[in-house]
């Protein structure tokens, strides 16, 4: 392990959530101009931090802060360890851990609201785990690894199909139409966040904001080059096109129930995965001829 | 005196002499006997274990020089058979089971039959083994065991017969020290239907109606599964001429009919670890007190299932067709059990499940047959057995005190028995959440999956579902309102120092996970393994693990001290949550995915689909002698 990278891998990991935040501005601007509005200023997301970090405290009880702690704890140790060159696979168990522990902070306390939401997110964790899984299977094929330090490799080529799968995990991930179902604002009021405030509100946020940073590293894995520049270019680029994709699949559909949810994820989430798998292993196995 | 050999021998006989003592006593000395002789066993468990790893052989050998009379060893032993069968006999006819008489009976002629064949008395060369897979087993079954008998001793209080059930749980201890060591199979054997016997007894305990049946149910699925057994030891003392176990091994490379040695301990290794198709008796099982069950699913009689099937995988190479039904058939388990587990209130339910899917993990971990899958398949084996021994004490202790098992009705437990709940935490995280030992099983044993690819869509819907039952359990424990009551807990000492050992040794063995996978779990293999460094590109492998391991304990160390002393709420800062402005008290339950109508349906499928590989391990050495 080299040392320095870990140092770097640090600094990055303290500036992500601004990156993210960023993205999250143009997200809000781009949406409105879609629905013909001016929007927000591009750094809005930041400001709404720094007003919730300023709120009086208020909580129901403190088992709750702790379990979320954690959570953002466990979504902050996911990405550390993805720029330190972790396994994928380790990063996969500790991406589950950080959704365990957000669902039980919703679980700690006995608001209706919070309760149904965290039923919802375990849903979902059935829904996108076994994908995220399968996708992990396809850039081992692709790679023959699973660390996950970048490959040169031109993963999307290989696996265009299981880009699109993620984009499915990633719009639950975001928690973005039609997948919103365990935050569904109009509906549960925010589900498992509802009884946060101020600045453990704040503190949640930022954890998704990791979770976020993660989804589009794992994205980002999706464009190789040994050219170091173009490589930044083309992963910068194809993050940006995911985040676009999920922008635009956000404006342009409603709420799906979780049943609903959970069976479209699924489904098609698992044969695009299974059939890019297969495909990638026939031409390897050179049953379709590939150049 | 060489110690090894003779800690050993008193694994097996010490729990024996205490059972036979608890047998006859009156409450209170039986008390002090139950007591004394756990915490020998528990030491006897402990120095082996040390002395073993200070020694650093890989294997101890005990033959006819360390038995002391080895003639009064085999005669014992093959009247006591003879005995034994005799009993189950009679108790299957007692249970007016002909399915049992007959599977007794059928033992007893295959055994008697193949005893005078080749003669009475016959002294093995080397009795008993030990070696490091044999040692995890011995130090679990000594220490957990153990454990859970100090811990029968308060919960036992008031109930009726204990003389018969503490006899029975330190003989089981006794009996299952006994066959993981024995490298005689026809010792083995015996020791195995030791704690057939055991086993029901303990079901049959409470000897209500739901009691028998159960027992009675238990005993026809495990007596099959000991004709399995008994057929592919006849056949490996008739055909291959060899009835030691490390001779077994070492011949290697069986091919056609031959097969059937494997293919059998197979089979009778599925009935004991109550893999699907015969999960029922494990969940009938859990009629008898909830110490019963912590046996039965932790330290005891499913790890020998799992124990005989990985004794067998060297007979085998790489991916035959034996090998990977058995791999598809865990994997169903592990999958099929998780999905179950959604659909059930009953938490002794959800965590039977949960056993049967993470013995199913270690079968087909072995079924892959990779060096790194075999390292993959002890650590779930060490891990699940100390977790789940405590998570089945605990659930003990809220039905001691609160009187429920249903999930539904343990709301707020945190408040009325916060030591229990944050003992029912960590071990729920110890079987899901990374750096706790089972998550390097699984780590381990998706790396390894990556041979047969299929079985990843299994592991990660199954994996995603355990994630799920065991996060809307502990959640409903620790959901409470704002204003906590603080209840007084008096917890008996019995529960206390039993529990809080046990929770101890999750976290240092959770530590040592790193050296344990290094330093322990390779070197254990059989001999024709590759070194699994070499073979496996897995993180937990490299000499470096313990860096990422150490940091994940680090970040988890820094999230809860930040969460536990860093966050304060006041009396001033409390709120109500909000109900959209009603004045309701919430009122909330689980989701259980469609509950008893789903279960039933899946359990048919899984069952149906299971029976047919499990009919197919018995008949491919057939097949492959034909073609």
């Amino acid at each position: 392990m080299d040392w320095l990278w870990l140092v770097i891998a640090t600094v990055i990991t303290a500036i992500a959530p601004f990156a993210v935040a960023y993205l999250q501005g143009v997200d809000r601007r781009i949406t409105a101009r879609m629905q013909n509005r001016v929007g927000p200023p591009l750094l809005q997301p930041i400001y709404d931090i720094l007003k919730l970090l300023s709120k009086t405290k208020v909580a129901v009880n403190k088992g709750q802060l702790v379990l979320a702690t954690m959570y953002v704890t466990m979504s902050i140790l996911a990405f550390w360890m993805f720029l330190a060159g972790a396994d994928l696979l380790i990063i996969f168990f500790i991406l589950s851990a950080a959704a365990a522990f957000y669902t039980l902070a919703g679980y700690a306390v006995l608001s209706p609201y919070s309760q149904l939401g965290s039923t919802r997110e375990l849903i979902q964790v059935i829904a996108y785990e076994p994908v995220l899984l399968l996708a992990f299977f396809g850039i081992w094929l692709v790679t023959g690894t699973f660390a996950s330090e970048a490959t040169d490799k031109m993963l999307i080529l290989w696996l265009p199909l299981t880009f699109a799968a993620l984009m499915l995990v990633l719009l639950v991930k975001l928690q973005k139409s039609p997948y919103d179902v365990a935050e569904a604002h109009t509906e549960i009021v925010g589900g498992p966040e509802i009884e946060y405030s101020g600045k453990f509100l704040a503190m949640v946020k930022v954890g998704h904001w990791y979770e976020a940073a993660l989804m589009f590293a794992i994205i980002s894995l999706f464009f190789g080059h040994p050219n170091i520049y173009v490589a930044f270019a083309g992963k910068l680029l194809i993050v940006l096109l995911a985040w676009f994709i999920v922008i635009l699949v956000d404006n342009s559909t409603a709420r799906l129930r979780f049943g609903q949810m959970a069976r479209v994820v699924l489904t098609y989430g698992l044969a695009l995965t299974v059939v890019n798998a297969l495909l990638v292993w026939a031409v390897q196995q050179e049953v379709i001829p590939w150049p | 005196m060489d110690l090894i050999p003779t800690l050993a021998l008193m694994s097996i006989l010490l729990p024996t002499l205490g059972g036979l003592l608890a047998f006859p006593m009156g409450d209170r000395a039986r008390k002090g006997v139950v007591l004394a002789f756990s915490a020998a066993i528990i030491f006897v468990g402990g120095a082996l274990t040390l002395l073993f790893l200070w020694d650093g052989k890989d294997t101890v050998t005990i033959g006819e020089d360390g038995l002391g009379s080895v003639d009064a060893w085999v005669w014992g032993i093959t009247a006591l058979d003879i005995a034994l069968m005799a009993a189950l006999i009679w108790l299957g006819a007692r249970s007016r089971s002909i399915v049992a008489v007959v599977a007794a009976v059928v033992q007893l002629v295959l055994i008697l039959g193949f005893e005078s064949w080749k003669g009475f008395g016959e002294v093995p060369v080397v009795a008993f083994t030990i070696d490091r897979l044999a040692l995890v087993l011995v130090a679990v079954c000594c220490i957990i065991g153990s454990l859970i008998a100090i811990f029968a001793i308060q919960y036992m209080e008031g109930r009726q017969k204990k003389g018969r059930f503490f006899a029975f749980v330190l003989l089981f201890l006794g009996a299952m020290n006994g066959a993981v060591l024995s490298n005689d199979l026809l010792w083995l054997f015996f020791f195995w239907e030791v704690t057939t016997l055991c086993s029901f007894y303990l079901i049959y305990h409470d000897e209500t109606d739901e009691a028998k049946a159960s027992a009675r149910l238990a005993l026809e699925i495990t007596l099959w599964g000991g004709v399995a057994l008994a057929v592919g030891i006849v056949y490996a003392g008739w055909k291959l001429d060899t009835l030691e176990l490390d001779q077994l091994t070492a011949s290697a490379d069986l091919a056609g009919i031959a097969l059937i040695v494997p293919a059998m301990l197979f089979v009778g290794g599925m009935t004991k670890a109550a893999q699907v198709p015969f999960q029922s008796w494990l969940l009938g099982a859990m009629v008898a007190p909830t110490p019963v069950s912590a046996l039965l699913h932790s330290s005891t009689m499913v790890n020998l299932g799992v124990y005989a099937i990985f004794r067998m995988a060297p007979l085998l190479k790489l991916y035959t067709p034996l090998t990977v039904t058995v791999a598809i058939l865990g994997a169903i388990s592990f999958a099929a059990t998780a999905a179950l587990a959604l659909t059930q209130s009953n938490v002794k339910r959800v965590l039977a499940y949960s056993t049967i899917g993470n013995l199913g993990l270690i079968v087909m971990c072995v079924g892959i047959n990779t060096p790194a899958s075999l390292v993959a398949a002890v650590f779930i084996l060490l891990f699940h057995a100390v977790s789940k021994g405590m998570l089945f004490l605990s659930v003990g202790v809220i039905d001691h005190e609160v009187k429920t098992k249903d999930i539904e009705e343990m709301g707020g437990m945190s408040e009325k028995l916060p030591f229990v709940t944050w003992v029912i935490v960590l071990g729920a995280i110890s079987m899901m959440i990374p750096p706790f030992g089972l998550f390097a099983g699984k780590w381990l044993s998706v790396e390894a999956a990556t041979n047969m690819p299929m079985l990843l869509l299994l592991l990660g819907v199954g994996s995603a579902a355990t994630i799920i039952y065991y996060t809307k359990w502990v959640g409903r424990l620790i959901s409470r309102t704002e204003a906590p009551p603080k209840a007084e807990e008096h917890l008996s000492p019995y529960y206390k120092y039993t529990l809080a050992p046990i929770a101890g040794g999750i976290v240092l063995l959770s530590v040592l996970t790193p050296f344990l996978a290094n330093g322990y779990a390779f070197e254990m293999l059989p001999e024709g393994y590759a070194d699994p460094h070499e073979t496996a590109a897995s993180d937990l492998l490299a000499t470096d693990s313990y860096l990422w391991i150490g940091a994940i304990f680090l970040f988890m160390a820094v999230g809860m001290f930040v969460g536990l002393s860093m966050i304060r709420v006041d009396d001033k800062d409390r709120r109500k949550v909000y109900t959209c402005g009603e004045p309701i008290e919430p009122q909330v339950a689980g989701h259980y995915f469609g509950g008893e109508a789903t279960a039933t349906l899946l359990t048919d499928l899984a069952v149906s689909v299971c029976a047919g590989l499990a009919i197919a391990t018995l008949l491919l050495p057939v097949i492959s002698e034909v073609v």
